[in-house]
């Protein structure tokens, strides 16, 4: 067989083995990479290292930064006991210069005495700073001043964030850091916003660094933003790195410390050095789109009467027939080709005959969820319009199933799929 | 990021997130929850620089260009050296020594080193061109060109037989 025909046969084998490749819910997808975006943003900011090696005890280690959004710059490993942060100006536009006075060493110190002081710790206490950055403008990273540690309270070790940035006033106005996740699309034991005194708030948040039913660290926060915008955010691992084995059972400290950390009136010098952030664009950005709760209002509408919702999200919905949970979630598509690539009609395998492609699936669950099975099915409309429509039987995809069959025939699954009331939702 | 550019990337991370996902999984090896995890990394990194994305040509091919580097990047923190083959370290346990099983493209791709995963990926199943391959991988055109040849032969070898017939 020549390289040419071995070139041809594998190009197609390749094309078969991802068509029968399913994806999960592309709701579930976006928004785990939404949440993850939210996180690397804050530590780019800050410019915290997104992968790193630590080791407690003045091994160096070394880490990948991104800087003004560039995921490749370089870093020089930190002597042991830590040192301010120093990488390869980044000439890109965009990037954010502090001007201040405060060093990253002094940061660093105003963190570690603060762990100290609310958990009671000696000053005996083996605290690495491996990062931090302040707001001298010397520091020739760009980004807003953090601090990292590794400890160990003797409980195991464990490491712990603080980062101050400052939010745009669209920002502020739009919530998004102040909004918990669906918990039937990512896995948190809690989530609590809090309203305070001058309009501050405050979001205490447990969960853990995968949202499925991985093993992995658990990642407890606060969130705290005042109504200048000027934010503290503070994360405990119990790991002494993200995605790293579990060194204890739990982070050290709880939503309380971390609460008192992240008020704490130590960090007054640092927040008011911060840079005021960059303007907000204006509304003639603003994309089209469908809007979730019409998502929501017209998959609910297309439910059969035996079925109350018990819950309602963005784009789902939790019902109960009585005999157990389930949950469905749609995603709608607006037709067209998008950003210059063409739908992925390929996988459709079925062609109805108004010319409708569809594709179904019914099989296990994939998120690690015992007994859950999942149903799917994906149109897309001759007007390119794509609806889809998944069920579990399940009240999250990686709990246990609730009930030992689907709420709804697959037939009434496609139905619903192919109504014609998905087509009179307008982008708005 | 301000509300509008929120909405908007929400919107391209829906239209993407089937088709970095099945890119995914061929550079998995059909490993789901490392997939799903790399679509989650990659979908989060375009959420940091996406002020800048918005403004290139075809910010779904820059959205594959950071899946394969994440790829890569994560492949050599998991291992400083490349796995030897007859190992199957990606998969899940299920499918792991299990001889009933009919070896399937996925598991082929699977015994292969992370760099040729990633370069059969890019021009076979994203159909990039050399030159482009070669940016994607930050390679020369010529160390695509040699390494694609010689995936293919170590995939036939793996494999036995014909390609096409093992791609189901």
């Amino acid at each position: 067989m020549s390289d040419a025909d071995l070139e041809d046969e594998f190009a197609a084998g390749i094309r078969q083995a991802a068509d029968i490749t399913t994806p999960p819910s592309s709701t579930v997808l976006v928004a785990r990479g939404l949440k993850r975006g939210k996180q690397l943003r804050r530590r780019r900011n800050a410019g915290i290292a997104v992968v790193a090696a630590l080791a407690v005890g003045g091994v160096g280690f070394t880490a990948q930064l991104l800087t003004g959004g560039s995921d490749d710059g370089t870093v020089s490993s930190p002597a042991s006991g830590g040192t301010s942060v120093t990488t390869k100006k980044d000439g890109k536009p965009g990037t954010e210069q502090q001007n201040g006075t405060i060093s990253g060493e002094k940061v660093a110190a105003l963190v570690k005495a603060e762990l100290l002081r609310i958990e009671g710790l000696g000053a005996d206490t083996k605290v690495t700073v491996p990062y931090s950055r302040g707001t001298k403008v010397d520091d020739s990273s760009p980004g807003n001043p953090f601090a990292m540690l590794v400890y160990d309270d003797g409980g195991g070790k464990a490491s712990m964030t603080v980062d101050f940035t400052r939010q745009s006033p669209g920002e502020l106005a739009e919530g998004g850091t102040f909004t918990c996740p669906d918990k039937s699309l990512v896995k948190f034991d809690s989530c609590t916003v809090e309203h305070l005194p001058g309009g501050a708030r405050a979001m205490l948040y447990q969960g853990y660094e995968y949202g499925d039913s991985r093993p992995g660290p658990r990642r407890w926060e606060v969130t705290y933003s005042k109504a200048d915008g000027t934010t503290v955010h503070v994360s405990s691992l119990n790991s002494v790195e993200e995605k790293g084995s579990v060194t204890r059972p739990g982070p050290p400290l709880d939503l309380k410390q971390l609460k008192a950390l992240a008020l704490s009136k130590a960090w007054a010098p640092v927040l008011a050095e911060l840079n005021a952030p960059a303007a907000d664009p204006g509304s003639s950005e603003r994309a089209p789109e469908y809007s979730p709760n019409d998502i929501t209002r017209t998959l609910a509408s297309l439910l059969p009467k035996s079925l109350e919702i018990v819950r309602r999200s963005d784009g789902g919905v939790a019902v109960d027939d009585g005999r157990g949970v389930a949950i469905l979630d749609a995603t709608v598509s607006p037709p067209g080709e998008l950003f210059g690539e063409k739908d992925d009609a390929s996988r459709y395998t079925d062609t109805l005959p108004d010319g409708t492609k569809m594709v179904v699936y019914q099989g296990p669950g994939e998120k690690g969820g015992k007994g859950v099975n999942r149903w799917f099915v994906d149109v897309v409309r001759p007007n390119g319009r794509r609806v889809a429509i998944q069920l579990h039987n399940s009240s999250a995809q990686w709990k246990p199933a609730t009930r030992p069959d689907m709420p709804l025939t697959i037939d009434q699954l496609k139905d619903m799929t192919l109504s014609p009331k998905w087509q009179s939702l307008k982008l708005s | 990021m301000g509300p509008a550019q929120e909405r908007h990337y929400l919107e391209f991370a829906s239209a993407r997130a089937g088709h970095l996902y099945r890119s995914a999984c061929l550079l998995t090896g059909g490993d789901t929850h490392r997939a799903e995890d790399l679509v989650q990394e990659t979908l989060g990194r375009m959420f940091v620089t996406w002020r800048r994305i918005k403004q290139v040509d075809n910010p779904a091919g820059y959205a594959q260009t950071v899946l394969v580097r994440t790829f890569l990047t994560q492949q050599r923190r998991r291992s400083s050296t490349e796995r030897p083959t007859g190992e199957f370290p990606d998969l899940p346990e299920a499918r792991r020594g299990d001889p009933s099983l009919r070896l399937t493209l996925l598991d082929a791709l699977a015994e292969l080193p992370a760099k040729d995963r990633a370069v059969l990926v890019l021009r076979y199943w994203e159909d990039r061109s050399v030159a482009e391959t070669a940016g994607a991988m930050q390679v020369s055109e010529n160390a695509v060109r040699t390494r694609c040849v010689r995936a293919l032969q170590k995939l036939r070898g793996h494999l036995g037989g014909s390609l096409a017939e093992y791609a189901a």
